[in-house]
C-alpha cells in the first residue's frame, strides 16, 4: 500500500516539474521588444540636428551655392561626434547629384546605416532648393 | 492533469504577451510624425521668406513669395518618404501687409521690410497623425535719426545715427547708400563717413553741398543687411 502511494508522489512531482518546465519555456517564447529602433532613432535625430544647426542662417545653402564642398565636409565633420561615419551627397530638386566631389569622411563601418533627407532653401535672391541627403553611422557599433 | 492546467496558462500567457507586443506596434500616435521634421521644414520656410524679401526689396515683384512657396512645398511634398504631407499656406493680408509682404520707407526715419506667411501641415501615415499651425515672419527694420551744422560756402555737415534691426534684434549691415534732397531733386552722397558700434548702431557724417538751405534738410537711407534684405528710410534733419 505504501509502495503504491510512493509511487504516486513521485507521478505528482514528475507532472509538477514538467508542468513548471512548460511554464518557464513559455515565458522566453514571449518575444522581447528589441532596442534597435532607438538607437536608429538617435541617429536620425543626430543627422537631422546637424544639418538644421548648420542651416540656421542660411550657411548650408551658402555653402551648396558656392560649391564649398571641402567646407561642407569640415563643417559636418566638427558638428558629428568623432565615432561617427557621414556620407553627404547634394541633389537638386530634379534629385540630380550636384555635388562634384565626395563629401565624406574615412572610417570603417560596422553599424548601421541611417539616412536623413533635409530640403534646404537658399536665402540668396537667386532662389534655389536643394536636397540633401546624410548618411550616418556609428563606426564600431553592431 | 497538471499538465494540461499549466499548458493552458502557458497558452494564454504567450497569447497575451503577443498581443500587448503586437498592439504596441499599431497604436495611433498624435503628435510624432511632424514634430520630428517641423524645425527642419520651419527653417527652410524661413530661408524661403528671406530670399523673396530681398528679392521684392531689390526690385522684384511681390508674386514671388508664392512663387518661391509653391516651389518649397512642391519639394517638401515630393520628398516625404514616411507620410503624406499637406502644406497651406495664407500670406497675411490685413493693412499694412499685402499678400504676405510690408515695404514701408517711412519719412519719420522708421522703415520696415518684412514677410508674413501662416502656415497649417498636416501630416498622415498609417499609423500617425499630426497637424502643425504656425506663422513665420521675417523683417528687417531701420531706426534714422539726424541733424545738421551750416557751414560756410554753401555746405552743411549732416550728422545721422542708425539702427539695423533684424527680427527684432540688432543687426549689422552690409552696405548703405545715402542721398539728400537738395531744392526738388535727390542728390547721391558719394563719400559718407560710417562709423560701426558693431552692435547695429552706425553713425554716419557727409558734407552737403546744397543751393538753397531747405529747412529742415531730407536725407534718405537705403540699407541692405547681411541676410540681403533692404530697408529703407528718410528723415527730416533739423539744425
Amino acid at each position: 500500500m505504501n509502495i503504491v502511494k510512493n509511487k504516486k508522489g513521485v507521478a505528482r512531482v514528475i507532472e509538477a516539474l514538467l508542468a513548471s518546465v512548460l511554464l518557464m519555456s513559455c515565458l522566453s517564447f514571449i518575444p522581447v521588444p528589441s532596442n534597435m529602433k532607438n538607437s536608429s532613432g538617435n541617429l536620425v535625430s543626430t543627422a537631422r540636428n546637424t544639418l538644421l544647426s548648420l542651416d540656421s542662417n542660411g550657411h548650408l545653402a551658402a555653402l551648396v551655392d558656392n560649391g564649398n564642398w571641402s567646407e561642407l565636409r569640415t563643417c559636418i565633420a566638427s558638428a558629428l561626434p568623432l565615432t561617427a561615419w557621414f556620407n553627404l551627397t547634394v541633389f537638386g530638386k530634379d534629385m540630380s547629384i550636384i555635388n562634384s566631389s565626395p563629401i565624406s569622411n574615412a572610417g570603417t563601418i560596422s553599424g548601421k546605416i541611417v539616412s536623413v533627407d533635409y530640403v534646404c532653401a537658399s536665402q540668396s535672391v537667386a532662389y534655389t532648393i536643394y536636397v540633401l541627403r546624410l548618411q550616418l553611422s556609428e563606426v564600431g557599433s553592431t | 492533469m497538471l499538465v494540461i492546467t499549466s499548458l493552458l496558462v502557458a497558452l494564454i500567457l504567450l497569447s497575451t504577451g503577443i498581443y500587448v507586443i503586437e498592439t504596441e506596434k499599431e497604436v495611433p500616435t498624435i503628435g510624432t510624425a511632424i514634430d520630428n521634421v517641423s524645425p527642419a521644414y520651419q527653417q527652410s520656410i524661413r530661408n524661403t521668406l528671406v530670399s523673396a524679401l530681398s528679392n521684392i526689396t531689390s526690385g522684384g515683384n511681390n508674386s514671388i513669395l508664392s512663387t518661391d512657396l509653391d516651389e518649397l512645398k512642391s519639394v517638401i511634398t515630393s520628398h516625404s518618404y514616411q507620410n503624406l504631407i499637406k502644406i497651406d499656406y495664407t500670406p497675411l493680408n490685413v493693412t499694412p501687409y499685402q499678400s504676405g509682404i510690408l515695404v514701408s520707407r517711412g519719412v519719420n526715419g522708421q522703415g520696415i521690410s518684412s514677410a508674413y506667411v501662416s502656415f497649417v501641415f498636416n501630416s498622415s501615415g498609417f499609423s500617425t497623425y499630426s497637424n502643425l499651425e504656425y506663422a513665420a515672419n521675417v523683417t528687417s527694420a531701420i531706426n534714422l535719426t539726424g541733424k545738421y551744422l551750416q557751414l560756410d560756402n554753401g555746405l552743411t555737415q549732416v550728422n545721422l545715427t542708425i539702427n539695423l534691426f533684424s527680427d527684432g534684434k540688432p543687426a549689422l549691415a552690409q552696405n548703405f547708400t545715402f542721398s539728400f534732397q537738395n531744392s526738388t531733386y535727390w542728390v547721391p552722397v558719394v563719400e559718407p563717413n560710417i562709423n560701426s558700434f558693431g552692435n547695429g548702431t552706425y553713425a554716419v557724417s557727409f558734407n552737403a553741398e546744397t543751393d538753397q538751405i531747405s529747412v529742415p534738410l531730407t536725407v534718405s537711407v537705403d540699407c541692405k543687411d547681411q541676410r540681403g534684405i533692404t530697408v529703407g528710410a528718410s528723415v527730416k534733419c533739423n539744425n
